[in-house]
């Protein structure tokens, strides 16, 4: 193994890197990194608050992700209950109707007035109701 | 040579680059003393000026980010042509995968970048023993460049590419080798 100190045939040439540089370049190198490094320092800062923001902002939005989900959830079990319930009064309603044989058009007017909201609808039956009924099937009725 | 005059100080340098109140003028000194060593040492390996100016200064700016984190396991001149290496041939890494649909070497990218350049000042000569260097492998071409051209000890060198003294005396050797094989060819 050849030492440090070995003999090269080319060695007659000049060690220097063949090559300049334009003039002035160094001197102005510095000025140029002192300048980088400046405005890293300032871009760092920046970094260091998005650093902070950015967790807060994602927290934030997974909160109103979830609320939102919760929400639409609690909307939608809300409309099913109240469909529920309708149905389970339109067949209320009906089942009534059948059972104490109101006349055709009573019962024309109670399921197809479309206008008048359950309520109104709910009442005037329970008043048509009242009228053909007796003390004891109204009794039998309630309990 | 690099080690032991010039960075005598490094202690005391790196002691004020960790201090916030000294740093900025200290990373000033550290420039001015180290902007031409790690100038040539980037500029033998990516020859083209512009290149080794754009990564010079991309070698700064990390240490400047970097300082704090500087364990002082190896000595600042170390660590900073550690850097400047690393940026070098990461930089000539990235040309590659530029070049893949033109199909276009390493070497022969490199021969043209020495062609075109503008600030080469050798003569004939020296532009054939620059082809050369350039046709050896990085590793070799490495530890060349830093034996041959910027004169430094193997036990420095060897430090700075992280490989055993042994390993760089056997490439220096190769890489002498083929040099003057290829010069004789060329003559």
């Amino acid at each position: 193994m050849k030492t440090e100190n070995e003999n090269i045939h080319f060695d007659h040439l000049s060690r220097k890197y063949p090559a300049k540089v334009p003039e002035g370049y160094f001197d102005a190198l510095t000025g140029k990194v002192m300048d980088k490094s400046r405005e890293v320092n300032f871009s760092a800062r920046g970094k260091v608050s998005v650093r902070f923001v950015k967790p807060a902002i994602g927290f934030a939005a997974s909160v109103l992700v979830f609320f939102t989900l919760v929400f639409l959830q609690k909307e939608k079990i809300f409309q099913d209950e109240k469909q529920f319930n309708q149905a389970l009064n339109q067949t209320f309603d009906v089942e009534l109707l059948l059972k104490y044989h109101l006349s055709d058009q009573t019962i024309f007017e109670a399921l197809n007035d479309s206008e008048a909201d359950n309520q109104s609808t709910n009442d005037s039956l329970e008043s048509e109701l009242l009228a053909s009924v007796s003390e004891y099937e109204l009794f039998d009725l309630t309990h | 040579m690099y080690a032991g005059k010039i960075f005598m100080s490094d202690d005391n340098l790196i002691g004020r680059l960790k201090d916030p109140k000294q740093k900025r003028l200290a990373f000033h000194e550290l420039v001015t003393i180290y902007r031409e060593k790690l100038y040539w040492h980037i500029r033998k390996i990516v020859i083209s000026h512009d290149d080794t100016d754009d990564i010079l200064q991309n070698v700064f700016v990390k240490v400047w980010n970097n300082i704090d984190t500087f364990r002082e396991e190896s000595s600042l001149y170390t660590w900073l042509f550690r850097i400047a290496t690393n940026e070098a041939l990461t930089f000539l890494s990235k040309q590659r995968r530029k070049r893949i649909f033109f199909v276009e070497s390493e070497e022969d990218y490199l021969l043209t970048q020495l062609e075109a350049d503008e600030y080469f000042d050798g003569d004939e000569i020296q532009k054939k023993l620059m082809c050369q260097v350039l046709k050896l492998p990085k590793k070799q071409r490495l530890v060349f460049n830093m034996k041959y051209f910027d004169g430094m000890k193997f036990t420095e060198i060897a430090e700075v590419l992280n490989l055993t003294t042994g390993a760089l005396k056997a490439s220096y050797h190769h890489a002498c080798k083929k040099i003057e094989e290829g010069l004789k060819k060329d003559v």
